[in-house]
């Protein structure tokens, strides 16, 4: 921490002392081969299988799929700051409902257009995060995790009680009818698009992180706070810079939701098991890598889906002991799982049990 | 890719029959068989939505154009959560449903309003009081129950027709937007029939507010507590108001003449909750059986409760009203559908915009934003375990115990 900051302390973080972005562009494109291009063509593939596969199916269908989409969304947010960085935030909901409240307001009490409040509702999350960033990142493991689970039932309870501005406990309405709307409303077809963007860009925001100097340096605040302190890394800014990103991208999933939702209250958007299912999808996918979260997140809020409409009134309880089962049998993730069989050709599930449970 | 097209195919399946096809019309409703009403508010409103349907079958069905039609039930869970009932009743649309009961609560029928309206589907909304649903134009949400502006008016009123009448109230309120609605017609009303709302007119939005579905209220107990009011009033739902009569033993609370409750207290649950601490509890309902109203489909009230109870093994004593309130919404979809001569959503629409008829559940006729506001609300008390109507005087079966705490 004593070094000369060349660029002042959150540039050197994010970009390195010697390399421009332009550089380091370059030196991505040059290291492009067959063998490593394939998550980026296959991300590709994917996104463009999903615009597709949207002109195969019927509008509710499409609704269904945005909340996969979002979920993507959510559960990358967190693995960043929960997976790389190792600060497992129960708050992330915070900003998924400050989000959604911040565009609410804006388009409801100032008639406000939708593209002008997204930016906006961005801003309110990687504000609110440095804010209380600030003081709770300076605490570890249970203690931060209180801390932000704290700082998300603070925020709803706030946004409760401005009833004059955001209507408290009645509810907040987006006006989306006739000439009253300032954005025209986007219909299931639109919103299936804006959630598919919304995911995609969550996933390749956090391969370039998990690939860039920023994320070594997240990694490395994760396996050894005081070691990455030692060596250089700015652990105060790493980990702020995290839970700033993170929070952007949830806060813009929030605005996007509240529109698609038109009226809520703040027992909607603050509720906490939006987090909790961010760190079950991330958990249960493998924490601290790209894959992992995003099959957690389509794999959970599928098969929760698909539970839901076909056992009726055990449909929580069946979704839950699988939970329990998945975590039990492959407590590292079952992307991370599959990976190492796959690499070690060692497919045996109660070796696995054994290796990361003894 | 493929894996996943097919989970997709698989959840939205179990597809119903498209409404008006073949001899069968299909009613589909979003309720809550899990999460916070699912064991109790979300069960009455599907048990309603049921009876109705088998009645309405076993009765040979709904007649239009010179044809009986059978009535098709689909339901989905929504987990108690607002935005799964809005997506449910996009996919209800996807299958051709058109013709929607509302899911249990205002919160979801809140959600669900605006998307029936864009799809151009019809919901009768058969527990969702919040007047708040109704101030945005949406003219395809008709409700056949009272809004949220007579749950705590209708407590006032019976408190002050007591003797003595108490001088004092506190109102505890939860902070979703029906909870607020209610309270604060309730403050009102108090004023104009010379009750005090103490610790002040405003509390029910600060220091005695709660958050909703909390199931500790403690702190609005002890912002009560030095002001000792005559009766304790809390407008909120199930959980809120079994902890506020709980908690206000442990915390040495004592209202001098009783508590009083939106809601809850009319329900299975708050009895089995509560056990002796629910006596003499006094709660709004949306419907008793004392009243003198019948119709072809269900017979009398009383015979409703009779049958409904039978149907579904609850005791007569103790009925969970929400259940009415079902019924009776789904009875006014099928006379609408009647009345308009087919189930065409935009036909239904204009029905039930015109609708006037007298049914079990009393009158029901929607004013142009689409609320019930001419059938009024009943206070019952609980004594011994039952649900006795004490007002209106002239439906009371039996004396309020008064004061209702010794």
């Amino acid at each position: 921490m004593t070094q000369k900051p060349s660029a002042g302390p959150v540039a050197e973080v994010l970009q390195g002392r010697s390399r421009s972005t332009q550089a380091m562009f370059g030196d991505w494109i040059r290291s492009r081969t067959p063998a490593n291009s394939w998550p980026v063509v296959a991300g590709f593939a994917v996104f463009a299988a999903m615009l597709g596969l949207q002109q195969l199916i019927v509008p509710g269908t499409q609704r269904l799929l945005t909340s996969v989409f979002l979920f993507v969304a959510l559960a990358q947010a967190w693995n960043i700051i929960g997976g790389y960085t190792g600060y497992a935030s129960f708050g992330q909901v915070a900003f998924f409902g400050l989000g959604a409240y911040t565009v609410a307001v804006l388009m409801n009490n100032y008639h406000v257009s939708f593209w002008v409040a997204l930016p906006v509702a961005v801003v309110v999350g990687v504000l609110f995060a440095v804010v209380i960033g600030v003081p709770l990142l300076r605490l570890r493991g249970h203690y931060f995790a209180i801390a932000t689970l704290g700082a998300a039932e603070g925020a709803r309870e706030v946004i409760n009680n401005m009833t004059s501005v955001t209507g408290g406990g009645g509810g907040i309405t987006i006006p989306t009818f006739g000439s009253e709307a300032p954005t025209p409303y986007f219909g299931k077809p639109g919103f299936y698009l804006a959630f598919l963007v919304l995911a995609a860009v969550s996933v390749a925001v956090a391969a370039l992180i998990a690939r860039s100097r920023f994320g070594y340096a997240m990694v490395a605040v994760h396996e050894d706070e005081d070691a990455a302190g030692a060596v250089g890394i700015n652990t105060t800014v790493v980990k702020v810079i995290a839970f700033a990103v993170s929070a952007a991208i949830v806060a813009c999933a929030g605005a996007f939701y509240a529109f698609q939702q038109i009226e809520f209250y703040p027992t909607d958007v603050f509720d906490a098991s939006f987090t909790v299912l961010m760190v079950i999808m991330v958990v249960i996918g493998g924490s601290g890598s790209v894959v992992g979260p995003l099959a957690g997140a389509v794999g959970l809020e599928l098969l929760s889906q698909f539970l839901r409409v076909n056992l009726g009134s055990f449909n929580q309880l069946i979704f839950g002991a699988i939970i329990v089962l998945v975590v039990v049998f492959f407590p590292q993730g079952v992307v991370i799982y599959l990976r190492d069989a796959w690499r070690t050709r060692q497919f045996s599930i109660l070796d696995n049990v054994r290796r990361y449970r003894l | 890719m493929v894996a996943m097209a097919v989970v997709v195919a698989a959840a939205c399946g179990g597809g119903g029959t498209t409404s008006g096809s073949g001899s069968s019309v299909t009613f589909a409703a979003p309720v809550s068989q899990t999460g916070a009403f699912g064991q109790a508010e979300g069960l009455y409103t599907l048990q309603g939505y049921k009876f109705c349907v088998q009645t309405l079958n076993s009765k040979g069905g709904i007649s239009f154009g010179g044809q009986s039609h059978k009535v098709n039930l689909v339901t989905e869970d929504d987990q108690s959560v607002a935005a799964t009932s809005a997506q449910i009743v996009d996919q209800f649309n996807d299958q051709g449903d058109k013709l929607i009961l509302s899911p249990y609560g205002s919160a979801g029928t809140t959600a669900v309003a605006p998307v029936v309206e864009r799809n151009g589907q019809v919901m009768v909304d058969s527990n969702g009081a919040d007047t708040a649903i109704f101030t945005h134009g949406y003219k395809s949400t008709f409700a056949v129950l009272s809004p949220s502006s007579s749950y705590v008016t209708s407590i006032i009123d019976a408190l002050a027709g007591l003797s003595p009448a108490p001088k004092t109230v506190a109102i505890i309120a939860a902070s979703d937007g029906f909870s607020q609605h209610a309270a604060e017609q309730g403050v009102a009303e108090a004023k104009a029939k010379g009750i005090s709302v103490v610790p002040s007119a405003t509390a029910y939005t600060s220091s005695t507010k709660v958050t909703a579905n909390a199931t500790d209220v403690s702190s609005a107990l002890i912002a009560i507590k030095g002001t000792n009011p005559d009766v304790i009033i809390i407008s909120a739902h199930l959980n809120e108001a079994v902890a506020a009569v709980k908690q206000a033993s442990e915390l040495g609370v004592k209202p001098k003449d009783g508590f009083a409750a939106t809601v809850a207290p009319p329900t299975p649950a708050f009895i089995s909750a509560l056990g002796k601490s629910s006596e003499g509890v006094f709660g709004s309902t949306q419907w008793v059986p004392e009243i003198s109203a019948s119709d072809t489909v269900f017979g009398s009230a009383h015979e409703f409760l009779t049958n409904f109870t039978n149907t579904y093994g609850w005791s007569a004593q103790q009925y969970p009203y929400q259940a009415a309130d079902a019924a009776a919404g789904c009875e006014a979809l099928a006379l609408a559908i009647e009345k308009a001569g087919s189930a065409d959503p935009a036909a239904v629409r204009t029905a039930l915009a015109g609708l006037k008829a007298d049914t079990f559940y009393g009158h029901i006729e929607f004013d142009s934003t689409g609320m019930n506001t001419v059938k009024p609300m009943y206070v019952i008390q609980i004594q011994k375990s039952a649900f006795v109507t004490i007002y209106p005087s002239s439906l009371a079966t039996k004396q309020a115990i008064w004061p209702a705490v010794s």
